[in-house]
């Protein structure tokens, strides 16, 4: 990435950097809001934060969560309960966007929405069969029926 | 790496929603022992993982807490017996292991339990979750002449490795020599090492910390600690409470020390960081009655958050979050149980670890 050399910012209150999305949409964030993502602290510090960085794996849709959830998080005098609240309701939604969730997070590096999403869907495998949880994972390499008798057979109890 | 989730038109392939490996590792690491078991059966990626032997290390510390393992006869006619909850697990033993084990002292580290034959100089090596159990054949005849040894499992912190130690005492007590020996995971032969413990050792050994502890008769009988140092292998004394005739627990992970020997109640102490003792907290038994005398009462180990005793053949809990006594009257749901101990379960597969080509059968 080259860096560019100007440093004519405007004095300004709150520094505001820019994302662009894989669909060409763009996000304003306060520079303290995406200082929780390490990927964009990092930027910041090297000062390649002043055009608008690309997030070529990120989709708009996504990205608006991800910037809403970094500036809720960000925001000063929340109580603990109350974010745990938003928290919640934040992450009730389908798996496929929860998966999206994880993966802006893993790329971003972002721990907090990386715990809060690999959570839940935890929570979820958990109360489903094995192939509820094929059909979750999109997961074609099942076993034959014999190798699927044996892992059963092994620990029977604990398919009861 | 951009996983597009490009729009649906007609003809493509449906939309792949699935997660890289260490993103799907993540999660699983999130999930108890015995969900992961039935997660072995989606499909052969995922049992890959979860078999893992560093997996299966790494999932145990951090969301499961000891339990309290009674191992029961097999019965003959009945069924295989086995119940899990929070604060339990009860299981049957397999016929091959209850003859050579007359449920002596077991030693236990992230969900494997062993034992020394009594038959032969054999180790066993098992865990009863999984129900898989392994022995590894005696390559020391001289064991004739020999107490049954002690045994202890641990795991080194940094490599990953797990070590049995060993260590003997001739019958001849006018002999004060102690043998100490390492079994290596994956290694078939026991080498002798040069550091043995300074004294006598009572009771079977607690896994915490990177050592394996084992409570030892001091002077006037004060309870004292010698620690065997996985990485080191060295043993030293551990500092210790001045207390009396008090039981080493694995209180979640931490080095804990019952104290029942007391009259006006039971004190846990836990060690903390830099080997400092603190007391936990102190239970008392008296204004709550069924208690009426200590001797009677036995520390079984840590069960979930609770300290479990026995008292009367019945459990007797001491929730250490909630700082309250119940005493569990159900002399029969409690098998007759001979192995009493705490466990931290796992998935961990002995046969993998020491490259044992045959597994004996669990069947009772």
């Amino acid at each position: 990435m080259s860096s560019s050399s100007s440093s004519s910012l405007p004095p300004c209150p709150k520094k505001m950097i820019t994302l662009k999305s894989s669909d060409g949409e763009t996000f304003q964030i306060e520079e303290t809001a995406a200082l929780q993502s390490k990927t964009l602290e990092n930027m910041i510090d090297e000062n390649c934060a002043s055009t608008p960085i690309p997030l070529r794996s990120i989709n708009g849709k996504i990205l608006a969560k991800v910037v809403e959830f970094c500036n809720k998080h960000a925001e000063v005098g929340v109580d603990a309960e109350s974010l745990h609240a938003w928290d919640a309701e934040f992450v009730n939604v389908e798996y496929t966007t929860l998966f999206d969730y994880i993966l802006a997070a893993n790329f971003l590096e972002i721990p907090t929405l990386l715990d809060l999403a690999s959570g839940v869907v935890g929570d979820m495998i958990k109360g489903k069969t094995p192939d509820e949880i094929r059909k979750m994972f999109n997961i074609n390499d099942a076993f034959s029926p014999e190798e699927e008798e044996e892992v059963r057979r092994a620990n029977q109890w604990a398919f009861e | 790496m951009a996983s597009h989730h490009s729009s649906s038109s007609l003809g493509e392939t449906p939309t792949r929603s699935s997660l890289p490996l260490d993103l799907l590792r993540d999660i699983l690491s999130r999930l108890p022992t015995v969900s992961l078991l039935k997660l072995r059966s989606v499909c052969r990626e995922w049992r890959d993982i979860i078999d893992d032997p560093h997996f299966a290390a790494h999932a145990t510390s951090g969301v499961e807490s000891p339990r309290i393992l009674l191992l029961s006869q097999p019965s003959r006619g009945a069924g295989r017996q086995f119940v899990m909850d929070d604060e339990f697990l009860v299981t049957s033993l397999p016929k091959s292991a209850t003859k050579p084990w007359l449920y002596g002292d077991g030693a236990s580290c992230n969900g494997l339990l062993c034992f020394n034959s009594l038959c032969d100089s054999a180790t066993y090596i098992l865990n009863p979750l999984t129900q898989e159990i392994i022995s590894l054949p005696g390559v020391n005849p001289s064991h004739e002449g020999w107490l049954p040894p002690r045994i202890g499992i641990g795991v080194d912190r940094l490599t990953g490795r797990y070590k049995i130690v060993r260590l003997s005492c001739p019958r001849d007590r006018a002999v004060p020599i102690v043998r100490a020996e390492v079994l290596d995971q994956g290694s078939r032969s026991w080498r002798e090492i040069a550091s043995v413990p300074p004294s006598c050792l009572l009771g079977g050994p607690v896994f915490a910390t990177g050592s394996i502890h084992w409570e030892a008769a001091g002077e006037d009988g004060l309870t004292r600690i010698s620690s065997f140092d996985i990485a080191r292998e060295e043993f030293a004394w551990t500092p210790c409470p001045e207390v009396r005739d008090a039981h080493l627990v694995d209180l979640r992970g931490v080095l804990g020390l019952v104290d029942s020997s007391r009259q006006e109640g039971v004190d846990v102490w836990a060690m903390e960081e830099g080997g400092r003792w603190a007391k936990r907290c102190n239970i008392r038994l008296n204004s709550w009655c069924p208690v009426t005398s200590h001797r009677l009462l036995t520390v079984l180990g840590c069960g979930g958050q609770k300290i479990v005793f026995r008292y009367l053949e019945s459990p007797l809990f001491y929730d250490l979050v909630t700082d309250e006594l119940e005493y569990v009257h159900r002399a029969g749901d409690m098998p007759a149980a001979h192995g009493w101990s705490s466990i931290t379960v796992s998935l961990l597969s002995p046969a993998k670890l020491w490259n044992a080509d045959k597994v004996l059968p669990w069947v009772a």
